[in-house]
């Protein structure tokens, strides 16, 4: 909201350059967001916050330059020649609608003659960016940055009867308002209407028919105090937000009603000519009372930590205009001004001390209160916990918003078919929350493979929303997504794509370090994952996740044209089957021997019955049986490779004899060769 | 044939046993195993000519014998030349090599930051849900409907008369709900405003910080803001708290911190103020109290918010919130870590 320096020195002396009005007024709390020089004048912006519309114009803000420096208020001196008509003779208002408009006052101003401003008055406005539109209309912006009070001129003679209503609209009734658009109203919302028909849109906006025109010759002006509450929805409803209903909707000051009248009466009558009709019309059908509110300047102590005695602290109310009664027992009676509608109870009253001694004021210092560790909960160790995990296996962490499209909820989450929606989306693309994180990775995925990255491994941890009452289902999962080059790259290894192992081991490693036993992998069937691609991760029963290869005819959706990998799994399942404290097994105290097996295997078999094989008839117990390399090529059959496999004995109490594994081995080997009819390419030590 | 293998095997250890210097170990080498006139040369050369019933074994004799050299030159190489390693010289420029870990989001690690300087002050972490009812994200906290103070925060609607909260204080109002004083608790999380700019995103993080006991008091909102905002941008920084407007807290503040960027004398950063916002913050309102049911005569409580990104951003030198939501490894990988 701008604000004119030399504006404002018509009613306070100040002899600060502006730059420092400007950080007096802020550590007042109407922070300045810019200042600029204009024509000699320097023009303030300050965000004049919701709670306090009495600031919303000059007088309002030299009020509280004014409190803070101890330097007098020069408000404008407001007179009306008495002798003028009786306003009742040619004007009347009546308020039918009392609970939404506790005060209305009128006057009229006989035989004007409607032109241009006076440069003063045009200057004043221009200054603060507001246009100058005709001598009325001039003078009621005037006062409305001047005073803060909207007013409303109409012209009279377009009021059937002079009759001035205030009441609700009729469902369905229309008005024009001043920016040309016709409305149509509803039973909740206020107007203004003559004898036939509603003439504004209380508090709010002006009706065309009645607008002020270079052929008005009689001005009815309203000056009135609108219920908060309805102007705010009013506005709203009709997608309007005037200076007016910005100032209605916050609190404007019943007392100010007739001040501001007459001020623009004046005005009007100095440069548009005319007479003043006397004395106003002033329904008040619905007192505000004054405020009075108990303070204890000891609570006040006590709340701000700050040492303050109470000559200070009843200055500090004075100073902005609060009338201070101290009472018995240390309680004060302090009067509210009718401006202040903001100051309703005694934290308010509190802070008002605060302000006017200055924040800077206040010590700092630390709260002394019973040592207690602080908390985490179980749920987010195991959240940093697999952060760790995944980025240690060289993923990074992406973050996405929850807005998706509503195709994204469905595809990613099978069963899933009424996502939560939001009502007013700021994109129709974004419209549903997200069912599952790897939409929103895949995305990311697309985005850094179109610019040029090579090797894109990402995860997120996140809260996905699933359909619940009263509230949706907001699950923690992480998500992952590998695509490109596989990882670690290195001129030393060879290249190589990411593939549905990068995925897996991604998996294992998470079962791994958090303590997640067992964990299985079962070959499964996943909408979004590919067929025969596709694995559930599970432990003792219960599915935690799944992995595998996302299924290419999806990636088109996010302009994929290259194989993806990932999986999504269930944080809370994670956290559940984490594992406790780790246990001690002792050493081995003898040494392992190792044995190497070439194992020709046809389709269908699995390194998981070659390994269920080899521990089932091993004669020898068995610490790891482990897969060290798969070949395929000359020298292996068509459709077959060649599993390398690498056999650890270990017994716990004796060192083993080579005789034994020997025969520990072709136990093995007979049984490899009959139960999965596999070659074997013979037995060696390693 | 196979006895001169064995005969040049013999002299080759002979004469490697007498090379006692650099020069002598290079003259070993090139009688064996010159180019022209090495005797190993010579032989491989002879290969050619042995009948192809014996040639087989002929060969490997003669490999075998090579390696043998080779590796017995290789050792004393390694012996007799200082500085030189068992194998052939390798290029110490080149990279070395380790699984490379990713990189946490410079959100989390912000997060993680904050989280920690709380958790030495005993604070608790506290969480709450992303979609709310009215009653958490407004009512309860003395914004009642058709409030201006509604305008400040463009809101998200979900179907069901549902909101995304709008700010991180719900968790305020849960937490009070669920415990008595003393509390001390921050929430991290996500919050959603229905604005994207430059400076906006709809979706971006929040701290909310809530301490309730007997006898809090303003002064310790400030001392507690100025000791977070020292372990963030470090011993320097001098906190300033101005009067504010929330509705869920009187009296209200915005706090700001000296300038990071010219230390307080004015800058382009700071557009010549000196300082920097960085929150809200205030004494909870006494009709928050009692909502939650705490008696607001025995208990008094600050609370405080602020934007992580806004952090990261400051800290990073960010000029564009909506970085952090692309997730481009270009940008992720600038913060390892």
């Amino acid at each position: 909201m701008k604000f004119s320096h030399q504006w404002l020195q018509s009613y306070v002396s100040i002899a600060e350059e502006p730059a420092r009005v400007g950080a007096r007024l802020t550590a007042a709390g109407l922070p300045m967001d810019g200042i600029e020089t204009r024509d000699g004048d320097a023009v303030y912006d300050f965000d004049i916050l919701t709670n306090r519309p009495d600031c919303m114009n000059h007088l309002g803000v030299a009020r509280e330059y004014a409190a803070m420096t101890e330097a007098p208020l020069r408000p404008p001196s407001v007179s009306i020649p008495a002798g003028g008509r009786a306003t009742r003779e040619v004007a009347s208002v009546a308020v039918e609608a009392p609970d939404l408009c506790a005060r209305y006052a009128a006057r009229c101003i006989l035989g004007v003659r409607v032109g241009r401003s006076p440069d003063w008055l045009r200057r004043r406005l221009e200054s603060i960016g507001q246009r100058a539109i005709n001598s009325v209309v001039d003078a009621t912006n005037f006062v409305l940055w001047e005073l803060g009070h909207p007013l409303h001129p109409f012209d009279m003679d377009r009021l059937v009867g002079g009759r001035i209503i205030v009441r609700r609209a009729r469902p369905g009734e229309r008005l024009t308002t001043l920016d040309g658009v016709e409305r149509t109203l509803t039973a909740d919302m206020l107007v203004i209407a003559d004898g036939t028909k509603a003439v504004a849109l209380a508090g709010v906006m002006g009706g065309a028919a009645s607008e002020i025109g270079a052929s008005t010759t009689n001005v009815l002006l309203e000056s009135a105090w609108f219920e908060p509450v309805p102007v705010r929805r009013a506005a709203r409803a009709l997608g309007l937000h005037t200076d007016a209903s910005h100032r209605f909707e916050r609190g404007a000051d019943p007392e100010g009603v007739l001040t501001a009248l007459d001020r623009a009466a004046q005005i009007i009558m100095e440069i548009a000519g005319g007479s003043v009709t006397t004395p106003a019309l002033d329904v008040f059908p619905r007192p505000l009372p004054k405020r009075v509110i108990a303070l204890r300047p000891a609570r006040a102590r006590a709340l701000l930590g700050l040492n303050l005695d109470d000559g200070a602290m009843r200055g500090a109310l004075e100073a902005l205009g609060f009338a201070v009664a101290p009472g018995r027992d240390g309680v004060w009676s302090v009067g509210v001004p009718s401006f202040r509608r903001d100051v309703e109870r005694e934290a308010d009253l509190i802070e008002e001390v605060a302000r006017h001694r200055g924040y800077d004021a206040i010590p700092e210092r630390l709260p002394v209160l019973p040592v207690e560790g602080g908390e985490r909960g179980a749920l987010d160790a195991t959240i940093r916990a697999a952060r760790r995990v995944l980025q240690s296996a060289g993923l990074s962490e992406a973050i996405n918003y929850a807005m998706v499209e509503r195709e994204d909820c469905v595809l990613f989450a099978p069963g899933v078919t009424a996502p939560v929606a939001l009502t007013n989306p700021l994109q129709a693309n974004a419209a549903f929350l997200r069912t599952s994180l790897l939409p929103g990775l895949l995305r990311n995925l697309a985005h850094n493979l179109n610019h040029g990255l090579a090797s894109v491994h990402l995860f997120e941890i996140g809260t996905v929303f699933l359909p619940g009452s009263p509230l949706p289902e907001e699950t923690p999962r992480l998500a992952f997504v590998q695509a490109g080059r596989g990882v670690p790259m290195h001129w030393s290894l060879p290249r190589r794509d990411a593939d549905l192992f990068d995925a897996k081991g991604v998996a294992e490693l998470l079962g791994d370090l958090l303590g997640v036993s067992p964990l299985a992998f079962t070959s499964d069937r996943i909408a979004f994952l590919e067929e025969a691609r596709a694995l559930s991760v599970t432990s003792e029963g219960q599915v935690l996740g799944v992995v595998g290869e996302i299924r290419r005819s999806l990636l088109e959706r996010f302009g994929i044209d290259r194989a993806v990998f990932g999986g999504e799994i269930e944080l809370l399942e994670l956290d559940r089957r984490q594992g406790t404290v780790r246990r001690y097994r002792p050493l081995p105290r003898y040494p392992p021997v190792r044995r190497d097996l070439a194992i020709v295997t046809g389709p269908g078999t699995t390194f998981q019955a070659i390994e269920g094989t080899i521990r089932k008839h091993s004669t020898l117990p068995i610490a790891e049986v482990q897969a060290f390399d798969l070949y395929r090529g000359p020298g292996v059959p068509q459709g077959c490779a060649s599993l390398a496999v690498q056999i650890v004995f270990q017994h716990p109490e004796r060192t083993l004899l080579a005789q034994e594994v020997q025969e520990s081995i072709e136990a093995i080997t007979g049984a490899l060769r009959r139960e999965l009819r596999v070659k074997l390419r013979g037995a060696e030590a390693e | 044939m196979q006895s001169r293998v064995h005969e040049i095997r013999r002299e080759f250890d002979r004469d490697l046993a007498g090379a006692r210097d650099p020069e002598a170990l290079e003259r070993v080498r090139a009688r064996y195993l010159g180019r022209r006139a090495g005797l190993l040369t010579g032989l491989l050369r002879d290969l050619r000519e042995v009948p192809s019933a014996g040639r087989a074994a002929f060969g490997k004799a003669v490999n075998d014998l090579k390696a043998h050299v080779e590796e017995a030159l290789e050792a004393a190489q390694a012996r007799l030349v200082p500085g030189s390693a068992r194998e052939a010289p390798i290029d110490l420029t080149l990279p070395g090599r380790v699984q490379r870990p990713g990189a946490s989001h410079p959100i989390t690690q912000v997060s993680a930051l904050i989280e920690e300087i709380f958790l030495e002050m005993g604070y608790t972490l506290e969480s709450g849900p992303q979609v709310e009812t009215d009653f958490y994200n407004f009512e309860a906290l003395n914004i009642p409907a058709h409030h201006p103070a509604r305008d400040m925060q463009d809101t998200f609607y979900v179907e069901g008369g549902l909101l995304l909260r709008t700010h991180t204080s719900p968790v305020q109002i849960r937490t009070m709900q669920k415990r008595r004083p003393p509390v001390r608790m921050v929430a991290l999380g996500r919050v959603f405003r229905r604005d994207s700019d430059i400076t906006h995103s709809p979706v971006f993080h929040q701290v909310e910080g809530l301490v309730v006991a007997e006898g809090i008091t303003f002064a310790h909102l400030k001392g507690t803001l100025a000791h977070f905002c020292r372990k963030v941008f470090g011993k320097g920084i001098t906190i300033r708290l101005r009067p504010s407007y929330f509705p869920f807290v009187e009296p209200g503040a915005e706090y700001d911190i000296s300038c990071i960027f010219c230390g307080g004398s004015g800058c382009s950063r700071c557009k010549g103020t000196g300082y920097i916002e960085m929150g809200g913050a205030g004494m909870v309102h006494p009709a928050v109290f009692e909502k939650v049911g705490y008696d607001p005569e025995l208990f008094t409580g600050f609370a405080f918010g602020l934007g992580i990104e806004r952090i990261a951003m400051l800290k990073h030198g960010i000029d564009d919130i909506r970085l952090f939501f692309e997730n481009d490894l270009r940008f992720l990988s600038q913060f390892p870590g």
